[in-house]
């Protein structure tokens, strides 16, 4: 008697490499677009590109970090390692806002206290 | 909140920003084994993404003005990363989107494939033909069991 399978349903999934599966909250992702009050409804499939888009930039500004820790000669990826990948590279300039380059130890204190009450260390 | 500080003079913001394990798998995923992230610095990475997310709308969001519509779509976004110089990400985020489509697609097939072609009658005619085969299986075993059974026989 030939074995006949239970289910024909089950459809084999695609082999091979796993495409990049959303790995954000697409929803999530979309109410911080819509946190600028001038941006108006965004579809859905913006959403997605935009989600793809921010794990692709992680990556990138991952990387550009920790090659500055590794040229640095240190095993621990810290601020100023970011803090340089944004200062040499030109697409992340509009980061410098929020991660200025490193200061010397007291301007970086006088304006650390400046924007938030200092934290022992 | 006290680890959180105001990035601008505008409205504060709430606190929405992007699940940290994601973050934090992302980011190890692409550290080499010999690094490590620290937290703080995990968390100032979730920012920057954050900021590149406004960065990306607002511009999808011109772009969608130009146009005179009203909903940002995909192709605002593929406009606004070209743009802004991430015009590199463009064929990754093509493919992942056209990927996810694909799967979607399958997903949705898979699910609505519940007709074999098979009739019910045939259908419960193979089950009952398993259940009968599954039977037997377990009626042989219970032969086998008691035939191997641990107990020594009792020899006069």
């Amino acid at each position: 008697m030939s074995e006949t399978p239970i289910s024909a349903t089950q459809a084999p999934e695609a082999a091979g490499p796993t495409p990049t599966k959303v790995p954000f909250p697409v929803g999530r992702v979309k109410t911080i677009m819509r946190e600028d009050k001038e941006v108006g409804p965004v579809a859905q499939e913006a959403a997605l590109a935009v989600t793809y888009a921010t794990e692709i930039f992680l990556q990138y500004l991952a990387e550009k970090s920790f090659e500055n820790t590794r040229d640095d000669g240190r095993k621990v990826l810290g601020y100023k390692d970011v803090a340089k990948a944004v200062a040499d590279n030109v697409e992340l300039m509009f980061l410098e806002d929020i991660i200025p380059p490193t200061l010397p130890p007291r301007q970086a204190s006088e304006a650390k206290n400046k924007a938030a009450p200092p934290a022992d260390p | 909140m006290d680890d959180d500080y105001e990035t601008g003079g505008g409205a504060a913001e709430e606190d929405l920003s992007l699940p940290k394990a994601t973050v934090a798998k992302l980011i190890n995923e692409m550290m080499p084994p010999d690094i490590v992230c620290a937290k703080e610095t995990r968390d100032l990475i979730a920012e920057c993404c954050v900021e590149f997310i406004h960065l990306i709308s607002s511009q999808a969001n011109e772009q969608c003005e130009k146009e005179a519509r009203k909903t940002i779509a995909g192709e605002h976004v593929i406009k606004a990363l070209e743009e802004l110089g991430f015009e590199s990400y463009i064929p990754e985020v093509q493919e992942a989107y056209d990927d996810h489509l694909k799967t979607t697609k399958e997903r949705i097939k898979g699910s609505q494939k519940k007709d074999t072609g098979l009739t019910p009658e045939e259908l419960e005619e193979m089950q009952a033909a398993l259940f009968a085969k599954a039977r037997a299986r377990m009626h042989s075993k219970d032969l086998t069991a008691e035939g191997a059974g641990g107990e020594p026989s009792a020899s006069g």
